[in-house]
């Protein structure tokens, strides 16, 4: 067989340029070389905290992300607390289950909907797809609406929450502002159980791999902001042990820190993690869509990525019904807190991933460390190894096919590349 | 009259939107504002049903910081488009076209593109980009009123 040489390159054309790329050499039948080079907001944010107040890393570390602000906050809220050694409980942590409801609910309609969906049905993007599908993405944009108004009521408002603090909110609630919520988040999860149907009629490509799968497990519940980090390779530790067990490692093609598991390698974290290691924990009109959509316990196909954002999507929409159905309004909003000398850490699960924030702060509550290790840092060594290994079991494809399934690959992982507006430009070039 | 900045305030020339939609909100208070940060979608929810959307974003430099676009998004889009497959998030232009595509879209839809040059965490906003604001906001403050003279 004639050697041939495959290069593709991804380059991003952004409002802020050279913000990322991805570059893939193919030689004789192997990838020779794959490099996802991304630029990292986090970083920038961690200096720009050093020396702010505790109470401020909520409501600034959420306007790194316009899509996942509330995983922000969540992950912030619950370091914080973790030095002040405060437990939120009772409807205040029932209204923080219920604004992740909402953050979950946007965030998974957007991507399966306007992003990855367009991919499988053979179209260049939502816009295309809209023309023939329009009764489809309408419904899609009214989903996603119910999760924005949550978010909205919960949060303060839409885009970046204001309203959640260290020990809870500044405000919570009363049933009458929840209720109008209810029968649309009913209509939400019906509709819900109709794209899971949906979703598991999309073309599919079929490949497995064998990832370690990372992810909170909690004693009771499918993890939002509390559990142990658990794997499926034996990992069961507390936030606070996290870098015990997990090591960012400098790459020279990155300004990003590849995560990994220390002395073992990549591992996966997202919606195929928290459903492999929390399948029991799923509600059960969750559990029954995804059987009756063939999905086992387990699924390790990252393309099947979409169906489980969409079992995710029905979880998060029943959830939030529970919580409203089951909502007193607290007398107080939030539970007193006060600075201490240490250091605190917390995993929350952003829609893309575990989320870890740790701080150190001093007696007055100021920020002297901040570390943020988002969930898309932490699963770039997979996308890689992914790309890789689709490429390499599938050299027959032609140029546009596989240039559309590099991309599709990586989408399989809703990366937030920096959490700007970031677009990709791929091309390929092939040398015989 | 709906008046949308899109745009993340904590990031230099970015932030261009949102504090041209303060401005505005303060000087007519009957004008419905809203901040985008991120994902645009959300722009085809918010613009449904509004007879006529105002956006105000920052643009990269094609060559001069500071200069203003001025698009007509109603019957179709000639600013500046993002070439296709965004991994993340939609932008200001596949928004509009998506509205389009599922006829919701304004019947009058003017962008407002500035383009600016620091786009970094924590950056300072460029002197002129800065400089733009006022005449953003009279621009985006003249649409009203010619909006308001056409329905006289």
């Amino acid at each position: 067989m004639a050697s041939r040489t495959v290069s593709i390159d991804v380059e991003t054309l952004a409002r802020v340029e050279g913000e990322g790329a991805l570059h893939l050499r193919v030689k004789g039948g192997k990838v020779s070389d794959v490099r996802l080079r991304i630029y990292e907001p986090p970083r920038f944010f961690e200096a720009f905290l050093r020396g702010r107040a505790w109470t401020e890393a909520p409501d600034i570390t959420a306007r790194i992300c316009g899509i996942c602000p509330v995983a922000y906050q969540m992950s912030a809220v619950h370091a914080m607390e973790a030095v002040a050694g405060v437990i939120v409980k009772g409807q205040l942590r029932e209204l923080r289950r219920l604004l992740y409801c909402g953050e979950w609910i946007e965030s998974h309609t957007l991507h399966v909907f306007m992003l990855h969906a367009p991919d499988f049905l053979g179209y260049d993007d939502v816009i295309r797809m809209a023309a023939d599908h329009p009764e489809l993405v309408q419904r899609a944009l009214a989903v996603k609406k119910t999760g924005n108004d949550i978010v909205n009521v919960v949060g303060g408002r839409e885009i970046h929450p204001i309203n959640v603090r260290v020990g809870g909110f500044y405000r919570v609630p009363t049933r009458g502002e929840l209720e109008p919520l209810l029968e649309r988040l009913k209509r939400a999860r019906d509709e819900a159980v109709d794209f899971v149907k949906f979703v598991a009629t999309l073309p599919m490509q079929e490949l497995e791999f064998d990832y370690e799968f990372v992810a909170l497990r909690h004693p009771s519940e499918y993890p939002f902001n509390e559990g142990n980090i658990a794997s499926n390779k034996g990992i069961d530790v507390t936030p606070a042990d996290y870098e015990k067990v997990f090591r960012e490692q400098h790459v020279a093609h990155s300004n990003a820190l590849h995560s990994v598991v220390r002395d073992r390698g990549n591992y996966h974290t997202g919606p195929l993690a928290r459903y492999a290691l929390n399948f029991d924990r799923l509600s059960p009109i969750a559990q029954q869509a995804a059987i009756e959509a063939g999905l086992g316990p387990v699924c390790r196909n990252p393309f099947q990525s979409i169906l489980v954002r969409t079992i995710e999507l029905l979880y998060a929409c029943d959830e939030a019904v529970r919580i409203i159905e089951q909502y007193e309004r607290p007398d107080r909003p939030f539970v007193e807190a006060q600075p201490k000398v240490g250091v605190g850490a917390a995993c929350t699960e952003a829609p893309r991933g575990t989320l870890y924030h740790r701080y150190r702060i001093d007696e007055l509550g100021k920020i002297l460390e901040a570390k943020i290790v988002p969930p898309t840092a932490q699963n770039l060594p997979t996308i890689e190894d992914d790309v890789r290994r689709f490429v390499e079991s599938h050299l027959d494809l032609g140029q546009n096919e596989m240039t559309w399934r590099c991309e599709q690959t990586i989408r399989n992982y809703d990366p937030c590349i920096s959490c700007a507006t970031h677009f990709l430009k791929l091309d390929i070039e092939r040398e015989d | 009259m709906l008046v949308v900045g899109v745009g993340n305030d904590l990031r230099g020339d970015d932030g261009i939107g949102p504090a041209v939609v303060r401005r505005v909100s303060e000087a007519r208070a009957e004008v419905r504002v809203a901040v985008l940060l991120g994902d645009a979608a959300d722009l085809v929810e918010l613009m449904r049903g509004e007879a006529h959307v105002v956006i105000v974003d920052a643009v990269a430099c094609a060559g001069e910081v500071g200069r203003i676009h001025r698009v007509d998004a109603s019957r179709s889009w000639e600013g500046p488009r993002q070439p296709e497959g965004s991994t993340h998030a939609l932008g200001v232009a596949e928004a509009i076209e998506l509205a389009r595509a599922l006829h919701c879209l304004p019947p009058r839809v003017t962008v407002f593109g500035i383009e600016g040059t620091r786009f970094g965490i924590g950056e300072e906003p460029s002197p002129e980009v800065r400089a733009t604001e006022d005449l953003v906001v009279a621009a985006v403050l003249g649409e009203m009123e010619r909006a308001e003279v056409d329905v006289a």
